[in-house]
């Protein structure tokens, strides 16, 4: 009845892993300024909410993953390109049917306290995973795993029963020390203290919780790669988005992760020459699911014309303020298999749109409202009580539509109605939500007639507009055996053009946000969805 | 008395059996499912079931309430779902913070409103007792939340020296900074939060107060103690305060399971790390074994207070006598 909130919190924390990640490698953030990182100072994050487990395979919030980013370290982790690049491995090699992976690992790895990390505690981790006892949400993810084997104390070989690409992007989650999660029976691991003073590889040592209002961590002068330069950083926890704004004007914090969007232009006016603000496109999407069984979202024609029907740029300029980009299919601009300009854009035109209801049967009514056999178009549109931006998409929808002679009825449900009686039993004629993806392009859970409703009429995936078409069902199972990430990426353009010509979805935007930090911390590269590589950020002297 | 003292604590026990049955019952009744809501998203059937039976969720509703209940009487309230710590941690790491904010509160709330009550009744319909009469409605009527961002916006940003969230400036303690810097480093996180959870109570019990003296200087007894030529002051406190107090004490009953629970309104504005924020995210995650203990000590603690206000009837008036 959850599994979709549970879903979204799983690929939300996904996204977490990688705005936070924290790395090796490019050293970027210092071309172009000469300077030297020096070590000292501090960094004040504020965040809403409070974490609850310093445990990455428990984990599934987003304040957790935030510290256990820092704290732990996984075997690789994403570049700003959302490319994966090493870090507790030092390089890997595929078989050739792609069914052994094999990790090197580094040398010169200690945990926080000061036993040698060794490929012992990769095995321990994935193997917890795969426990089943295992009480955490990421058994799926490494279900395609069928052995861990640690040849030595450097080597990691994992056995899968078929290719499966998107494996590697699960990857990233942090390992955890097999010496001191090993006395507890994995049924009880949440009980081990050291899931509340956790000792792990990463930049970052933990120091001190008090709970509800602070986290303390110190560098850890040990880490294996460059860095870190920033001697302290404080983790300050607020629960409202507005006094957490109040605090970063008052100067109490030096980096908010998103500025509610009708205060963006008055902080950037007043507070330029205190803080760098950076526009960054985020991971996901909202849209309008049809039910593709439905009789009036069948015909593909009346789908075309929902798309062409509506005004989407206006949407992202009224409801988003401008922050925020058009979707056309169902991977956004920050991924590397996003297809861009091939798709077709549909832009604003009511007339094409009332022409294709004229095509698919769909004459004016006596009110306006179209009809065909004697039924109306008109439709339901459900959506979460009280997200006011997905409400005022939804009006403009709604007055688009009214003018080619579609009525759409929008109706607001508490979430946990709304996804135990409507989505999870896939009964609706239409929804407006959104998805947070994770770092793979991986949409098989989508999109594949196999994750639609099984005979018993229970939703497999997430499919709950069971769209099928056979075509993509076969694209979307190459690009998961697929290991050559350009071959990938031409097969999921093939999988957008499909979706973007056969529309399970009204597309409607991917959201932009605006975060600002200190500019006293230098070093930051900012990818496209976050500031990466903490450890390599240093205090402007 | 001793009699009835006793008496009373034995009921107490049925009635606390009877409400943690409804609580308990209620709490399963509700949508929402705590292994669903901890596991991942295309968990089969059977794996769902495996972590049921981890959970103990998977035996019948009576039965787990059995078990849970003998638990309890040995001081157990269990591990919460979520993080796998015991509850009674989670509850006394944020009970000080409620406290301390709540007793603050309230001796602020009874020193001011008491008076302000009297004197608005003894010159009813003077200057001060409009002004009284304003304020109070102003403050029941100004919502918290509003309130405490305006006190943020106007007066926190605006200072350099007075703090907007949190209980504590880091660093500062009694070992590093001495004895009296944390006290007025405490004291400076306390102004904000203070002011706004006192203005609303302060405003609904200085009304209480003002009606109640306005009965009872209306009564013969203090007619009576004016005409036998007592002085004003002994006739206002001796006599007509003290009765006019006997309301007053009732709500002191009810303010006790106040003083325990938190606001979760004002905790979630000043980042204040009490136990109403606890129990919201508890009832959000459905972390029964936090839910059910918060919601036991609360209805201990209001059958206690209810009791409590009745002891302290006799204290205060001694006409009253159980038996």
């Amino acid at each position: 009845m959850y599994r979709k909130l549970a879903s979204l919190v799983a690929v939300i924390l996904t996204i977490a892993v990688f705005v936070t990640g924290c790395g090796s490698g490019t050293g970027q953030g210092k071309e172009g300024t000469g300077e030297k990182p020096t070590k000292g100072g501090q960094i004040v994050y504020g965040m809403t909410g409070d974490p609850v487990i310093f445990n990455p395979i428990l984990a599934t919030d987003t304040p957790s993953a935030f510290i256990n980013e820092r704290v732990y370290s996984g075997l690789v982790r994403a570049n700003e390109k959302l490319e994966l690049i090493p870090n507790l491995a030092e390089k890997w090699e595929f078989s050739d049917d792609g069914l052994v992976w094999t990790f090197h690992l580094k040398k010169n790895v200690y945990w926080h306290d000061g036993t040698k990390f060794t490929s012992a505690d990769v095995k321990f981790t994935y193997e917890a995973i795969k426990h089943p006892d295992y009480t955490g949400v990421r058994r799926t993810d490494f279900k395609p795993i069928t052995k861990i084997e640690a040849p030595d104390d450097y080597t990691v070989k994992l056995y899968l029963d078929k290719p499966y690409a998107p494996l590697l992007s699960k990857l990233t989650i942090g390992i955890i020390p097999k010496h001191i999660f090993e006395s507890t029976p994995i049924a009880k691991m949440k009980e081990n203290p050291a899931n509340m003073n956790p000792i792990g590889t990463g930049p970052y040592k933990f120091k001190e919780w008090q709970k509800g209002q602070y986290i303390l961590l110190e560098a850890n002068d040990k880490y294996f790669e460059e860095g870190p330069y920033i001697e302290k950083v404080i983790v300050k926890f607020y629960q409202d988005e507005q006094v957490m704004l109040a605090a970063l004007e008052k100067g109490d914090i030096d980096y908010m992760g998103s500025i509610p969007a009708d205060e963006i232009a008055r902080m950037e006016e007043k507070y330029s020459d205190r803080f760098v603000f950076k526009e960054l496109p985020t991971n996901g999407y909202d849209y309008i699911g049809l039910k593709q069984t439905n009789p009036i979202f069948k015909d593909k024609r009346v789908r075309q014309a929902l798309m062409y029907g509506l005004n989407r740029e206006q949407i992202v300029k009224d409801v988003l303020k401008g922050y925020g980009t058009v979707m056309n299919a169902n991977i956004p601009p920050v991924s590397w298999a996003y297809a861009g300009d091939v798709l077709n854009q549909y832009p604003y035109n009511p007339e094409k749109a009332k022409q294709l209801l004229e095509e698919a049967g769909w004459k004016p009514g006596p009110d306006g409202i179209r009809v065909k056999d004697g039924q109306r178009l008109s439709f339901k549109v459900l959506t979460a009580s009280g997200n006011k931006e997905r409400e005022a998409a939804l009006l403009i929808a709604q007055q688009n539509w009214k003018e080619i002679g579609v009525e759409a009825i929008p109706e607001y449900i508490e979430w946990s109605v709304l996804c135990s009686q409507y989505l999870d039993v896939a009964k609706f004629e239409s929804y407006l939500l959104g998805w947070s993806l994770g770092l793979d392009p991986d949409c098989y859970l989508f999109f594949h007639s196999s994750a639609a409703v099984d005979e018993k009429g229970q939703l497999v995936g997430f499919n709950d507009v069971e769209f099928k078409n056979a075509d993509l069902d076969q694209l979307l199972e190459q690009g998961r055996t697929e290991m050559n990430q350009e071959k990938r990426k031409e097969i999921y353009v093939k999988v957008q053009k499909i979706i973007n010509e056969e529309l399970p979805y009204v597309f409607l935007f991917t959201r932009n946000r605006v975060s600002a930090m200190n500019k006293k911390i230098q070093g930051v590269v900012w990818s496209t969805l976050g500031p990466l590589f903490p450890e390599k950020w240093y205090i402007k002297q | 008395m001793l009699n009835y003292v006793v008496r009373r604590l034995l009921q107490m026990i049925p009635l606390l059996i009877g409400i943690s049955i409804i609580n308990f019952t209620i709490m399963h009744l509700a949508p929402g499912d705590p292994v669903l809501l901890l596991s991942e998203r295309n968990a089969t059937p059977e794996e769902l079931a495996r972590i049921r039976a981890l959970y103990g969720l998977d035996e019948p509703i009576h039965v787990q309430y059995v078990k849970w209940l003998g638990h309890v009487l040995k001081g157990d309230f269990g591990r919460s779902f979520v993080d796998g710590r015991p509850v009674m941690d989670h509850i006394l790491e944020r009970l000080p913070y409620t406290l301390y904010l709540n007793f603050i509160v309230m001796i602020i709330i009874y020193l001011v409103a008491i008076p302000v009550g009297v004197i608005s009744a003894l010159r009813q319909y003077s200057k001060f007792d409009h002004a009284v009469t304003f304020f109070t409605f102003l403050g029941q009527a100004l919502p918290s939340f509003w309130f405490a961002l305006l006190l943020i916006y106007a007066v926190g940003i605006k200072s350099n020296w007075l703090p907007i969230a949190g209980v504590a400036t880091i660093g500062v303690n009694v070992k590093t900074s001495g004895l009296w810097a944390t006290i007025l480093d405490r004291a400076k996180y306390l102004i904000l939060p203070v002011t706004v959870v006192s203005l609303g109570s302060m405003a609904g019990i200085a009304r209480y107060m003002r009606s109640s003296m306005l009965e009872v200087i209306r009564q013969d007894y203090v007619r009576t103690a004016r005409a036998k030529g007592l002085p004003e002051k002994a006739v206002i406190i001796k006599h007509a305060l003290r009765n006019a107090l006997l309301p007053i004490v009732t709500l002191l009953g009810f303010e006790l399971p106040a003083l325990f629970s938190g606001t979760a309104i004002i905790e979630t504005i000043f980042s204040w790390p009490g136990l109403g924020l606890l129990s919201m995210r508890a009832i959000f995650q459905r972390d029964y074994q936090i839910v059910m203990a918060m919601n036991m000590i609360g209805a201990t603690l209001m059958v206690l207070g209810n009791f409590l206000a009745d002891i302290l009837y006799v204290i205060v008036d001694p006409r009253i006598k159980y038996s």
